[in-house]
């Protein structure tokens, strides 16, 4: 029975140490090639996908969004936490759900140490931070910086122009002439004063 | 060096409105609304509209306090009088409930939240008497 067992661990614990040596290439948009294993490639859906559907042998996967100098701090993000437990799935396709906590906090300062550090080498002067923001925890790191600050503070903290309403792309009338699906810009001259409300009685 | 309203405006709806709600509500509202005509669109989205907390909590999770002075007086003279048909769910705290009521019409309002109220404070406020 003691040797089955083992057996049975030891065939076990083999086939997980092939899963885990399996590699795979991919490659960012100006042609750098990095070799990953499996516990990188559960980090990425995309990567995951692809490596699933397809046997591609010796064939890089292809990075269009990620350019080189990016892709390689996102694997060494990858490397450093292929060993985390695995995150809840994500409710952010769950807005509908009437089961969900609407009280659950949304927390952009849990950010562990070496991941501050981390992103510390990523700036918006530099346009850095943007980069990695398509693949890691910058969106965090950018909901911090928004947060309590004064519509015209983030307008100047990312250089945004005002385009005054009524013009433009995005003014109420050519919002309104495509999908309909999204509720359209305040035109202030258009709304007037709100009615005061007759409260409950 | 690239421009940074390029870069900020090269960033998809998809991971703005992923970065926004990192953010509670009325802090996308405050901060995000009358921006630019882009992130205006974005930030009237039900995502960010349907439910409001205009207040804090202490750390002790059982008690609150009114959002600060200048975030209420631009959410009750400039945002709420622009999204209040779409606020569905209202969580108000003493101080500010009047004032916040008194901002605009809510009329899909279906969940209103009074926190730390009397019941003769209440009675007052609904009733008249």
């Amino acid at each position: 029975m003691a040797t089955t067992t083992d057996s049975s661990n030891t065939s076990a614990t083999t086939t997980t140490e092939n899963a885990t040596s399996k590699t795979i290439k991919i490659q960012s948009n100006d042609g750098e090639t990095h070799e990953i294993d499996q516990g990188v490639v559960e980090q990425s859906s995309t990567i995951k996908t692809l490596s699933d559907l397809m046997d591609l042998g010796d064939v890089p996967i292809p990075l269009p969004n990620v350019k080189g100098s990016i892709l390689t701090p996102i694997v060494e993000f990858c490397n450093y936490h292929k060993n985390d437990p695995k995150p809840e799935p994500l409710d952010d396709d769950d807005d509908d759900d009437p089961n969900k906590d609407i009280y659950e906090p949304k927390r952009s300062d849990d950010i562990c140490e070496w991941d501050q550090n981390f992103i510390k080498r990523f700036t918006v002067q530099e346009g850095t931070l943007f980069d990695i923001i398509m693949a890691t925890v910058g969106c965090k790191t950018i909901a911090n910086m928004v947060r309590g600050k004064a519509s015209s503070e983030v307008r100047e903290m990312f250089n945004i122009s005002y385009d005054p309403p009524g013009e433009g792309l995005n003014a109420p009338n050519a919002i309104e002439s495509q999908a309909g699906t999204v509720p359209t810009t305040q035109d202030t001259s258009a709304t007037g004063p709100s009615p005061q409300p007759d409260p409950m009685n | 060096m690239k421009n940074l309203l390029d870069q900020f405006d090269d960033l998809p709806d998809e991971i703005l409105i992923y970065i926004f709600k990192k953010l509670y509500n009325d802090e996308v509202l405050y901060s995000l609304m009358d921006v630019n005509q882009r992130l205006n669109r974005i930030v009237h989205d039900t995502i960010f509209t349907r439910y409001l907390c205009l207040l804090e909590y202490w750390a002790d999770g059982d008690s609150t306090y009114p959002l600060p002075d200048p975030i209420l007086d631009r959410l009750c003279s400039k945002i709420l009088p622009a999204i209040g048909h779409q606020i569905e769910s209202l969580f108000l705290e003493r101080t500010s409930i009047e004032r916040v009521l008194c901002a605009t019409n809510y009329p899909n309002l279906i969940d209103l939240g009074l926190c730390d109220i009397q019941f003769e404070a209440a009675m007052v406020l609904f009733f008249g008497k």
